[in-house]
């Protein structure tokens, strides 16, 4: 008599809560970038999450820092959130350390973190998700070897420095490229994220090394600056270039001949997979301890072979 | 009444070189002051007077160890200060309420007061509660209860700034106060006040020197008053002695070297210069004046009457309410330097070193500066021809350069008013404004900037002339205007020109003499 | 010998052709590739840029009162942005798939030249006015207005960079005049005609003087406030042409382009030889001073160095060439 009491009232509660849920409205959903200017990676990984919230029946909006390394703007944005209690982040950290203490202040608010593409430390974010870059640029250098016929001289244009992000790209191509070869990386500058930057560095240090054989670039957003620098040092089609992202510019480029291959991420699946489990997880339909820390969105190397299929989904 | 033991404060024999700004003797030009001797006994009012430069201030300075004399002894109750302990005084109770404003603009009224003399509360902070009845209590000496102490001190009024600068200097409880013109800023009323309270004090047992330009608070409150000239203590009387005003201005005056100016009357033409009921600021006296072509035209006035404001609107730097400027038949625009130098005025402005110079341009460039255009084909500037200007203007001015491209900046002061004058010349400028033409310049160059102007009224030129020495208007004018309270109070001509004259009515001391 | 000394020392770009002559010297002993005619084309053809800019900056140091222009970077980005926009249609304008492929039409390349720079001189108009008629001080007016003009890039570009311009507008950034780079052709030619508009006009020695003595120079009669808002026009005249070279160089437009460039060229200026006091300056140096910049980042590139080690020596280098300035003008004070 009183259990079945008492299940009346866990069941009457858990009725409520859901009511309440409903009645509260739609979760609310803040999706937080570091910029929207000249990254479409970003861009489009925030429309999607944005635009799966909505679909799923959420409030969002997207948030940007405003700069690739608008560190501070980050960290107020997310103490904003808090104050206004929102109760999903899905957030790509400008920077994994300085980010912990507001993630944890998030967590005791009972925020849920869902972080996409760059990790933060510690473990108040429920995962994170991302390409796997150190083994999507493995990838990319194992095509590399075999284009190479496993000899010859590579440069790397980096990200910048100090990106977690960047750094696995370049060390997975670095490491897997030298081994079992005969090839050497003759040179590795960053190209900080830009264009510009990226073509001055490809200048100088085709300057140094006039005989190299191949390029990797750690994003497509540098890759134009690179080909500008190869055409002007009337290298064109001498030097091989293999890039990372798999935008449609990237494609593009492939099927144009400029690049041999670009090793794609896919930032739209990135998106919807972090305002998915975020929402799910504030529905209580997925079970914040059975999600694994990182879940690799997946990666694809994308050459002349599979370039139109590829653009279909590309970003 | 004064006797030996009664001395709170005696200069033996002081002398003082040509001084920088942190109070290092420069070696050259005559001292600032000589043979000073001087004694203020204990509870006593002494009065200093001189004419601007006459070196008080200097001997105040000496006194609060400001600067060091080169020579002499200062003694403080007896007792001698060590020359390498300027902080002596000051820890043996003098206070100064100096001319310049010593108060932090952005600090309170109470801040300021306790400044230096901080109440530190629990916890190493500063006891705010304790400074503002501290600061209320201050004020409420100075009858002044009317001062918020919390307020900053920028949004006063000048007037009670500086009662807030006298209240600072009392807070230290003084035994010797020095107030160095401290009512050039108080109106009628409040002037009263702050003699009510130096009345106070006084029977307090404190001694005060008083610096002052207005005759009439001699006889209020002085007890003795010594006499400065060129830097040296030329007479000390005590006040009921002097038997009257013109006695004091004629030993302020001395009796002066004429042939330094080499003055001679020049033919007079039409009038160059007509300011017409001009009034600067609403409430202002309006000012009408004259200056001829041939004439020299002095404008005198104790310092803050208001002479360079005048000359600064008619010349069109500021702008002014009311009134009408002349030149040479044009009416100009106000506010319009460019119409008044294209209707052929110019102007010689008394800070050389912010208005009259670009130090890091070179002589030949400074020179040439209003001329440019004269000198230009379609914009670009003729190298040759500023260079054939310059050299010219250098030869004709004897200008000590070393080159035309030397950097004017290491010009001497009389070489810099050369070039600026003959960046006036060059542009032919017939009426001239010189601002403290000789100020900071030594003997043989001021000779040689009075020739220079008499050479120029001569062909025909017109010059005001504003300057607070008194030789220099007494000896170089033709016509004398006197301003007070930026009004114009008096005009003398040809002989009636006198120092005493010019000082009597400069000082407001017109009133004093009719009485007497 | 002395003598000889001291004449070189008169000029105020000593310091930095001594700076120069020295790091190229080291590198050319120590490393390899570093003397070739290529890599000094390419280091003067990556100094262009931030050289035109200077110029511009150079003349707004020299006009006095902490005259700064924060701004140069972000109107080089919207002058470039808005130049591409009238370029490129806008249905290709929102595709960034591909490599455009323009057509070379030359009336819309002219019109879109003329709306870069007319964009370029109206921000510099309102610095100027900010800063004459308002009397804002210049540091924090155009910081200002570096924030506005990155916004209104971003806003009018929606946040799209682009690949591709028409080649004859590229040719400006990437060909050759004989052996002269078109940019740095270009950036020579401005600095010598700034250089005579600075040392031989009214103009110049008002500036000049301006910057010098202000007081003075209204007490002389001159146009103040107007010589102060032309400086900041031609600075942002300078950083719109800045912008033109940086995307035709790139074959781009990016609505962060040029992001820090200001402090690159206001860093060219004073290592060429301008006190930031005001009044006293030279565009030579400055464009000297921008190629000094690109040099020292040469060999990093080339011999592989970290980023990492670049900051710290490029920070001490303009400490160095700032220290050696004040030597020279010392030494230089004797007669």
């Amino acid at each position: 008599m009183l259990k079945s009491v008492l299940k009346l009232c866990f069941a009457a509660i858990a009725v409520n809560i859901l009511f309440a849920a409903a009645f509260a409205g739609q979760p609310r959903v803040a999706v937080v970038v570091k910029t929207l200017t000249g990254d479409v990676f970003q861009l489009k990984m925030a429309e999607a999450a944005r635009d799966k919230a909505i679909e799923l029946g959420a409030d969002a909006t997207i948030y940007q820092a405003g700069g690739q390394t608008a560190v501070q703007r980050m960290v107020q944005i997310i103490e904003d959130l808090i104050t206004q209690q929102v109760d999903v982040i899905v957030i790509s950290p400008l920077d994994s350390k300085a980010v912990v203490p507001v993630f944890q202040q998030a967590k005791e608010e009972g925020v849920i973190i869902v972080c996409m593409d760059q990790v933060a430390e510690g473990d108040d974010y429920v995962t994170f998700i991302s390409t796997d870059n150190y083994a999507a640029a493995a990838l990319g250098a194992e095509f590399a070897k075999e284009q190479l016929g496993g000899k010859g001289k590579v440069l790397v244009v980096e990200g910048a420095p100090g990106s977690s992000v960047g750094d696995d790209r370049k060390n997975g191509f670095k490491d897997t490229i030298v081994k079992d070869s005969r090839i050497e990386v003759v040179g590795s500058q960053s190209g900080y994220w830009t264009n510009e930057r990226a073509m001055a560095a490809m200048e100088n240090m085709l300057q140094a090394n006039p005989g190299v054989d191949l390029v990797f670039s750690c994003s497509d957003g540098m890759t134009g600056g690179i080909l500008e620098a190869i055409k002007l040092a009337g290298k064109e089609g001498r030097i091989k270039v293999i890039s990372f992202d798999g935008s449609s510019f990237g494609i593009e480029l492939i099927k144009e001949g400029k690049i041999i291959a670009d090793v794609a991420q896919f930032p739209i699946k990135i998106g919807q997979m972090a305002a998915e489990i975020g929402i799910g997880v504030f529905n209580g339909t997925v079970d914040p301890a059975s999600l694994p820390k990182f879940i690799d969105s997946g990666t694809k190397l994308i050459t002349a072979e599979n370039a139109d299929e590829s653009l279909a989904d590309a970003f | 009444m004064v006797t030996g033991s009664d001395e709170v404060i005696r200069l033996r024999d002081v002398r003082k070189g040509l001084y920088d700004l942190s109070g290092k003797t420069l070696n050259r030009g005559i001292p600032v002051l000589s043979d000073i001797n001087f004694s203020l006994a204990k509870g006593e009012i002494h009065v200093l007077l001189g004419e601007n430069g006459a070196g008080k201030s200097s001997l105040v300075k000496v006194i609060c160890g400001a600067i060091e004399p080169d020579q002499g002894k200062v003694f403080i109750e007896g007792e001698e200060i060590p020359a390498n302990d300027p902080g002596k005084a000051l820890s043996s109770g003098v206070a100064i309420v100096s001319q310049e404003f010593s108060l932090c603009p952005n600090l309170t009224v109470a801040e300021n007061i306790a400044l230096g003399r901080e109440q530190i509360g629990a916890g190493g902070f500063l006891d705010k509660k304790t400074m503002l009845a501290a600061a209320a209590a201050q004020l409420a000496r100075l009858e002044a209860s009317y001062i918020d102490p919390s307020r900053k001190v920028k949004r006063l009024p000048v007037a009670e700034q500086q009662l807030v600068e006298i209240a600072k200097a009392l807070a230290a409880e003084p035994r010797v106060l020095i107030l160095d013109e401290p009512t050039s800023a108080l109106t009628d009323n409040q002037v009263d006040m702050l003699f009510k309270v130096v009345r106070l004090l006084k029977s307090g047992g404190v001694s005060m020197i008083y610096i002052t330009h207005k005759l009439k608070e001699i006889f209020e409150i002085g007890d003795r008053v010594t006499v400065l000239r060129d830097g040296r203590t030329i007479r000390t009387i005590p006040v009921n002695e002097v038997a009257d005003v013109g006695e004091m201005i004629q030993m302020m005056i001395g009796s002066k070297l004429e042939n330094l100016f080499h003055k001679e009357a020049c033919p007079v033409g039409d009038a160059a210069l007509v300011v017409e009921n001009l009034v600067g600021r609403p409430g202002d006296q309006a000012v009408d004046l004259v200056v001829r072509k041939g004439e020299i035209v002095g404008l005198a006035g104790i310092v803050g009457a208001g002479r360079t404001e005048l000359a600064r609107m008619i010349f069109g730097i500021d702008k002014y309410a009311s009134g009408r400027v002349e030149v040479f038949g044009k009416t100009l625009p106000p506010g319009n330097p460019r119409a008044a130098i294209a209707a052929g005025m110019g102007f010689i402005p008394e800070d050389r070193k912010r208005q009259g110079i670009v130090p890091l341009m070179s002589v030949a460039e400074n020179m040439c500066h209003v001329s440019a255009r004269r000198l230009s084909w379609h914009g670009f500037v003729s190298i040759g021809k500023r260079r054939k200007l310059a050299a010219d203007y250098v030869s004709r001015l004897k200008v000590a350069a070393a080159s035309l491209g030397q950097e004017i900046r290491y010009l001497s002061g009389g070489n810099q008013q050369k070039v600026i004058l003959g960046k006036w010349l060059s542009a032919n400028s017939r009426l001239l404004i010189f601002d403290e033409p000789t100020r900071g310049i030594d003997v043989g160059a001021k000779s040689a900037i009075y020739r220079l102007m008499v050479d120029l009224a001569r062909r025909g030129a017109a010059i005001l002339m504003i300057s607070s020495e008194l030789q220099e208007i007494v000896g170089m004018s033709d016509r004398v205007f006197i301003m007070r309270n930026r009004g114009v109070v008096a005009t003398l001509e040809g002989g009636s020109i006198a120092g005493d004259a010019i000082l009597r009515y400069a000082m407001g001391g017109e009133e004093l003499v009719r009485g007497s | 010998m002395a003598t000889a000394l001291k004449r070189i020392l008169s000029f105020k770009e000593a310091p930095i052709v001594f700076l120069i002559l020295v790091v190229a010297l080291l590198c050319g002993v120590f490393v390899p590739n570093f003397l070739t005619a290529a890599n000094l084309v390419n280091i003067l053809s990556q100094s262009a840029t931030v050289g035109i800019m200077a110029i511009g900056i150079t003349l707004v140091i020299i006009s006095g009162s902490g005259g700064i222009d924060l701004s140069a970077g972000s109107i080089l980005g919207v002058s470039s942005i808005v130049m591409a926009m009238t370029i490129i249609p806008p249905e290709l304008y929102r595709d960034t798939a591909a490599m455009l492929v323009l057509p070379n039409d030359y009336w819309v390349i002219f019109k879109a030249l003329v709306f870069c720079m007319g964009v370029g001189m109206f921000c510099g108009f309102l610095n100027g006015a900010m800063v004459a008629w308002v009397g804002l001080p210049p540091f924090i007016a155009t910081l200002a207005m570096m924030t506005a003009a990155r916004g209104l890039a971003a806003y009018i570009s929606a946040g799209i960079p682009t690949y591709g311009l028409p080649t004859s507008l590229v040719w400006v950034g990437q060909n050759s005049l004989w052996f002269v780079p078109v940019p740095v052709a270009l950036m020579i030619a401005l600095a010598v005609i700034v250089h005579i508009i600075l040392t031989r006009t009214t103009y110049g020695m008002s500036l000049l003087a301006v910057g010098g003595n202000r007081e003075t120079s209204r007490f002389c009669g001159m146009n103040v406030k107007g010589t102060l808002i032309s400086v900041y026009v031609i600075c942002g005249l300078f950083a719109a042409v800045g912008g033109v070279i940086l995307s035709a160089r790139s074959n781009q437009a990016h609505p962060d382009a040029g992001i820090g460039y200001e402090l690159s060229a206001i860093s060219a200026a004073v290592l060429g030889g301008t006190s930031m006091m005001g009044g006293s300056g030279g565009v030579l140096g400055a464009v000297l001073g921008a190629v000094f910049l690109s040099l020292i980042q040469n060999p990093i590139n080339l011999l592989n160095i970290p980023v990492a080690y670049m900051k710290p020596i490029m920070g001490a280098l303009i400490v160095i060439a700032v220290l050696l300035d004040q030597w020279r003008k010392k030494q230089s004070i004797g007669d």
